[in-house]
C-alpha cells in the first residue's frame, strides 16, 4: 500500500471576481523510502499541492475535490485516512503536521523565526508530539543538530536564525522536519535559496537522512539537476496539470511529452556545443526577436573604436573596505573591517563578455558597484578605453563622470524590484534621455518605440505599469532601459537568477544577440556556472574577495585549477542520471575552507599570493613560493 | 546587555542638556518677561505701582543677569531638585507640580492599560479574520472613536456620569477631598471620576491603536515562519501568540517614547473641560503669563518622560528581541 496518494485533486484559489483553479485533477502516488520529485515552473501549482496534503493552504484557496490518502506505517492495520476532507480544525491535522509528515522550506531565513533560538523552534514539533520532559526533548534535540551536521549542537539550541549561514539555517529546518521522525518529508524547494556548493552538501545530508530513517520525500523543485540526483520517481506538473511521470531513468532518458522535452532543452548545460543555442519554450518570439534585432542593431549600435587590440576596460588592483561597526561616541571598540574586494585585477577586451562567477558573498556585485562608481574604491585603478582615449574612471567628475554614466549601463537581478511601480514603462524608458537631455520629446519617443521593439515588447505597452507585465517581460524593460542611449559596457548582475528556466533561456538569447549585434561589452555576473558558461567568453571566478582564477571558458571547465573552482564544478547538480554528484567530495568543501585548499593556494606556509599563470591566459592566485607543477597537477 | 544599558543610559546625558538649552531659549523667545505682563496687568486694572520695587524683584530673581548665567542657575539647580519659583503661584515650582503630576501619572497610566486592553484584542481580530464583518464593523468603531472631538465626547460623558451614577461634575474626585491628606475614601473618589476622563483620552487613542495592531500583526501573518509553525502542528491561537503577535510587539514597545508624552501633552483640552487637576491646563495657564520657571520646568519635565520612554523601549527591545541585543557582532 502507498504511503500517500492523491487522487484528482482540484484546488483552486478565489481571485477577485472569481475563481482561478490551480490544481486540476492531479493524482500520484509516495511509496514507503522513496523520493518523488514534482517538477515544474513557477506558477505551475506544485507548492499548493504541497500544502494541500498538511492542509496548510491560504485563507483563499479551497480543495474543491479529490482524495489524498495517507496510510501511516506507524498504524499499519488502521485504514487511510482522506486528509482532503478531515475538518480544518480536527485534531488529527495538528498530530500529522510535524508529527508524520513534515516540510522543508525554501528560504530558511524567512522560514525560522528570527526571535526564538534554534533549539526552542527545533524541539517545539517534539514537544508537542511526543511527550518530553524539557531535558530529554533539549538532549533530543542536539542529537538531531549534531546528525544535521551542526559542529557544535548545544551551542547551535542557543542560537539565532540571524547568527547562522545559510547552511546551517537549512540544516536547522531540516532537523526541524526530521526530530520526530516522520514518515514522509515534503521539501519545497529546499536549496533555492542556497549557493551551489552549499547546495550539494544540503542534498547529500538529505540523501543520507532519508535513507537512515527510511523516510520518503516529496521533493518539489524547477531544477531538473537537483532531480537527477535526488529522485527515485518523477512527476512533471505545468500549469496544475501532471503532463508526465515515471521513474527517473524513464523521465531521463525518454522524455516523452513535448514539455518536458522543451523544458530540457531550454536548460543551459556543460556540453553544450559552441554556437548552440538554448531552445526557449516558445519559439516564435524566438525568431521575431532575431529579426527585430538585425533591423535595429545600427541604430543603437555602440561605439566603433580604430584602436581594437586595448582592452575595453581595465581593472587593477582594486580594492574596497567596508567599515562593520564605528567606534561609539565615547570610544571604545575599535572599527571592525570587511574587506569585500581584496586586490582584483582584470580586463575585457572589446566586444568581449567576461562572466564573473562567485557565491554569495564573494565581492562580485561590489566589483561592478566600483566599476560603475556607485561605490568609491579603497585602493586600484578602473580605466575605460574610449574613441576619445583612455579614461580614468575613478577621478571622473562633473561633465566626464556624466558622459562616463552613459557609457556605461547595468541590468539588475530583480525585475520586480529595479523598476519603480508607480511610472508607465513610457516614463521609465523615457528617463535616461531626460537625464542626459538627449533629443526632443518627438525623437525620444520614436527611440523609446524603436527600444521597445529592440527587446521584443510591442510599443503599444507604453503606456501600461509595470506590474501588468510578467517577470520576463520586466527584465526586457530593464534591458530597454539599459541600451536607451547607446552604451559601451554593459554590466549584467545575475539578470536571469529571478527568472524561471523557460523565460531564462529567451531572456539569455536576447541577451546573447543583443551583445553580437550591438557590439556590446559585457560584464555578466552570475552564481550559475552553467549559466556563465552559456553566455561568458572568458570566465573569473571570485572567492572571497579574491579573484582566484581567471581564463577562458574551455580551460575553465576542462582544466579547472583552484581547489575553490574544481569544488564549485563538483557541486553543479547536472540534469543527467548518468552523472551524479558526488557527495562525499562535496561534503567538506565550502568557500570558508579556504585552510583546506592546500599549501600551494594559502598563505598558511607563509609568502604571500601572486597570480600564475599556469597556460596560455589562465591565471590562478597561488601562493608565490609554489612550484607551477604542483599547480598544474 | 548590561554594556548596551549603561551605554543608553550615558546618550541621555547630552539630549537632555540640548533639550534644557532649547527649552530655556524657547522660553526666552517671546519679548518681556513675567513682570511685565504683571505690572501690564496692573495697569489695565488702574492700579499704580512702584517701579523700584519691580526693579529690586527684578534683581532678586537674576532678571538683570545674562541669559547664560541665568540658564546655568535654573539647569543646574534642577539636578537638585530645585525647579525655580513660580511667580504666579508665589509658590516653589516643584509644589506647583508635584500633586498634579501624580494624578497625571494616575490618569495616564490607566488610559494606556485601557487603550491596550481594548486595542490588542480588538486588533488581533480584526488582523485573523481581515475582511469579515467583524473585522469592518470593529474598525467603523474605532474609527468612529476617532472622529468624535475629545472635549464633546467629555461633555457627553460627564453629563451621562451626572445622571446615572450622580457623580459629581468636572474633577477627579468630590469637592470636599480636594486638598486634603491622602485616604482611602479619597482614592476611592478618584477611581469614581477617573474612568471618565480614562475613557475620553483612551478612545482616540484606541483607534488608531486598532489600525496599528492590525496592519503590524496582518504584515507578519504573511511570513513564511507562520507557516512553519502551523507546518509543525502547533495549534492555531498558541502559534498566533507564539510568533507573530509576539514579532509585532515590537512596534508596540517601540512606542512607549512617543505614548508616555503624548498622553499627557495631548490631554489638555480634555482636562481643562473636565476640570481635571492634572498638568495639561497648568502648562497652558503659564505660558499664557510667562511663568517661566513654572513653564519651563514642565516642559523639561515632558523632556525628561519622553527619553525615559525612549530608554524603556529601548531596553525593553533589547530584551525581547535577540536581533537588537546581538547586533553589531556583540559577543553574548
Amino acid at each position: 500500500m502507498s504511503l500517500l496518494e492523491v487522487r484528482d485533486l482540484r484546488v483552486s484559489f478565489d481571485i477577485q471576481g472569481g475563481r482561478v483553479e490551480a490544481v486540476k485533477g492531479v493524482g500520484f502516488k509516495v511509496e514507503p523510502g522513496e523520493v518523488v520529485a514534482l517538477v515544474g515552473e513557477s506558477g505551475s501549482g506544485k507548492s499548493v499541492i504541497a500544502q494541500s496534503i498538511l492542509r496548510i493552504l491560504p485563507r483563499n484557496a479551497s480543495i474543491d475535490s479529490g482524495q489524498i490518502l495517507f496510510n501511516d506505517p506507524a498504524n499499519p492495520d488502521g485504514d487511510p485516512v482522506d486528509i482532503a476532507v478531515l475538518h480544518a480544525k480536527d485534531p488529527f491535522l495538528l498530530k500529522l503536521r510535524g508529527g508524520r509528515i513534515s516540510m522543508v522550506f525554501q528560504e530558511p531565513m524567512t522560514a525560522l523565526s528570527p526571535i526564538h533560538t534554534i533549539g526552542n523552534q527545533v524541539e517545539e514539533a517534539l514537544v508537542l508530539h511526543q511527550k518530553r520532559t524539557n531535558e530529554e526533548a533539549k538532549s533530543d534535540t542536539e542529537e538531531i543538530l549534531r546528525l544535521v551536521g551542526f559542529p557544535d549542537p548545544s551551542r547551535g539550541y542557543e542560537m539565532y536564525s540571524f547568527e547562522l549561514s545559510g547552511g546551517l539555517r537549512q540544516r536547522a529546518v531540516i532537523a526541524m522536519a526530521l526530530i520526530c521522525n516522520p514518515a514522509m518529508v515534503i521539501a519545497d524547494e529546499p536549496t533555492t535559496a542556497l549557493d551551489v556548493t552549499v547546495q550539494a552538501q544540503i542534498l547529500g545530508l538529505m540523501k543520507d537522512l532519508q535513507k537512515k530513517f527510511n523516510t520518503s520525500i516529496l521533493l518539489i523543485t524547477h531544477d531538473l539537476g537537483v532531480v537527477a540526483n535526488m529522485a527515485d520517481r518523477v512527476v512533471v506538473i505545468y500549469h496544475g496539470e501532471i503532463m508526465e511521470a515515471g521513474t527517473a531513468k524513464e523521465i531521463f532518458k525518454n522524455p516523452r511529452h513535448d514539455y518536458l522535452k522543451a523544458l530540457m532543452a531550454a536548460v543551459p548545460h556543460f556540453d553544450m556545443k559552441p554556437g548552440e543555442r538554448l531552445v526557449s519554450l516558445r519559439q516564435m518570439d524566438e525568431t521575431q526577436d532575431k529579426q527585430n534585432i538585425e533591423k535595429l542593431a545600427t541604430r543603437f549600435h555602440s561605439e566603433e573604436v580604430d584602436d581594437k587590440t586595448r582592452p575595453h576596460l581595465e581593472v587593477k588592483n582594486l580594492r574596497k573596505e567596508f567599515t562593520l561597526s564605528k567606534g561609539s561616541w565615547f570610544g571604545g571598540e575599535s572599527a571592525r573591517k570587511l574587506i569585500a574586494v581584496d586586490d582584483v585585477s582584470f580586463e575585457i577586451k572589446r566586444g568581449e563578455c567576461l562572466g564573473l562567477v562567485g557565491e554569495s558573498g564573494s565581492g562580485k556585485t561590489t566589483v561592478s558597484k566600483l566599476i560603475m562608481r556607485a561605490l568609491e574604491p579603497t585602493s586600484g585603478e578602473v580605466l575605460l578605453n574610449t574613441a576619445k582615449g583612455e579614461v580614468d574612471v575613478l577621478n571622473l567628475a562633473g561633465e566626464e563622470l556624466m558622459e562616463f554614466r552613459r557609457r556605461v549601463q547595468m541590468i539588475f537581478q530583480d525585475p520586480f524590484s529595479s523598476l519603480n511601480p508607480r511610472m508607465t514603462v513610457q516614463n521609465i524608458l523615457r528617463e535616461p534621455f531626460a537625464i542626459h537631455g538627449i533629443g526632443d520629446p518627438d525623437s525620444q519617443q520614436k527611440d523609446i518605440v524603436d527600444l521597445m521593439t529592440l527587446v521584443g515588447l510591442d510599443p503599444r505597452y507604453l503606456n501600461r505599469y509595470p506590474h501588468s507585465f510578467s517577470g520576463g517581460q520586466r527584465q526586457r524593460v530593464g534591458i530597454a532601459r539599459a541600451l536607451a542611449l547607446h552604451p559601451d559596457l554593459m554590466i549584467c548582475d545575475e539578470p536571469v537568477s529571478a527568472l524561471d528556466v523557460s523565460v531564462q533561456a529567451q531572456i539569455l538569447n536576447l541577451l546573447n544577440d543583443l551583445r553580437s549585434e550591438l557590439g556590446l561589452t559585457s560584464l555578466f555576473i552570475s552564481h550559475n556556472l552553467a549559466v556563465v558558461n552559456y553566455v561568458a567568453e572568458r570566465i573569473a571566478v571570485m572567492c572571497q574577495g579574491k579573484l582566484v582564477e581567471i581564463a577562458s571558458r574551455e580551460q575553465i571547465f576542462a582544466n579547472p585549477r583552484h581547489p575553490y573552482t574544481q569544488s564549485l564544478l563538483a557541486a553543479v547538480p547536472y540534469p543527467d542520471i548518468d552523472r551524479l554528484l558526488d557527495f562525499e567530495k562535496v561534503k567538506f568543501s565550502s568557500s570558508h575552507a579556504s585552510d583546506d585548499w592546500g599549501g600551494a593556494f594559502s598563505v598558511s606556509q607563509g609568502g604571500k599570493l601572486t597570480r600564475v599563470e599556469v597556460d596560455e591566459g589562465h591565471f590562478v592566485l597561488a601562493n608565490e613560493n609554489s612550484d607551477i607543477r604542483e599547480l598544474s597537477a | 546587555m548590561l554594556g548596551y544599558i549603561v551605554k543608553r543610559f550615558f546618550y541621555m546625558i547630552p539630549t537632555l542638556v540640548l533639550t534644557s538649552m532649547l527649552v530655556f531659549f524657547l522660553i526666552e523667545l517671546p519679548p518681556g518677561d513675567y513682570f511685565e505682563s504683571y505690572v501690564n496687568e496692573l495697569i489695565a486694572a488702574g492700579e499704580t505701582i512702584d517701579p523700584k520695587q519691580i526693579e529690586f524683584l527684578r534683581t532678586e530673581y537674576g532678571f538683570d543677569r545674562p541669559v547664560w548665567e541665568r540658564y546655568w542657575i535654573w539647569a543646574t539647580g534642577m539636578l537638585v531638585g530645585d525647579f525655580g519659583y513660580s511667580f504666579e503661584y508665589e509658590l516653589p515650582v516643584r509644589e506647583v507640580i508635584g500633586d498634579r503630576l501624580i494624578f497625571t501619572i494616575i490618569v495616564t497610566f490607566f488610559t494606556i492599560i485601557f487603550t491596550w486592553l481594548i486595542a490588542f484584542p480588538i486588533g488581533i481580530y480584526s488582523a485573523t479574520h481581515q475582511y469579515s464583518w467583524g473585522d469592518y464593523g470593529l474598525t467603523f468603531l474605532g474609527l468612529l472613536g476617532l472622529a468624535t472631538p475629545n472635549f464633546l465626547l467629555a461633555l457627553i460623558m460627564m453629563y451621562l456620569a451626572n445622571q446615572w451614577f450622580g457623580t459629581a461634575i468636572g474633577g477627579l474626585m468630590d469637592p470636599e477631598f480636594v486638598d486634603k491628606p491622602f485616604s482611602v475614601a479619597k482614592f476611592l473618589s478618584v477611581m469614581e471620576h477617573l474612568w471618565i476622563p480614562v475613557i475620553v483620552i483612551g478612545t482616540s487613542g484606541t483607534a488608531a491603536m486598532i489600525r496599528r495592531v492590525r496592519a503590524n500583526l496582518l504584515d507578519e501573518l504573511r511570513k513564511p515562519y507562520v507557516t512553519t509553525a502551523r507546518a509543525k502542528g502547533v495549534p492555531e491561537f498558541k502559534g498566533l501568540m507564539k510568533y507573530p503577535f509576539r514579532m509585532s510587539l515590537n512596534f508596540f514597545i517601540a512606542d512607549i517614547g512617543s505614548v508616555l508624552p503624548q498622553v499627557i501633552s495631548g490631554a489638555e483640552i480634555v482636562a481643562i473641560v473636565l476640570s481635571l487637576e492634572t498638568t495639561g491646563p497648568l502648562l497652558i495657564q503659564a505660558l499664557q503669563s510667562q511663568d517661566m520657571y513654572l513653564a519651563g520646568s514642565f516642559l523639561m519635565l515632558l523632556a525628561f518622560l519622553t527619553v525615559i520612554g525612549v530608554l524603556i523601549s529601548d531596553i525593553a527591545l533589547g530584551f525581547l528581541d535577540p536581533r537588537i541585543r546581538l547586533q553589531g557582532g556583540v559577543s553574548r
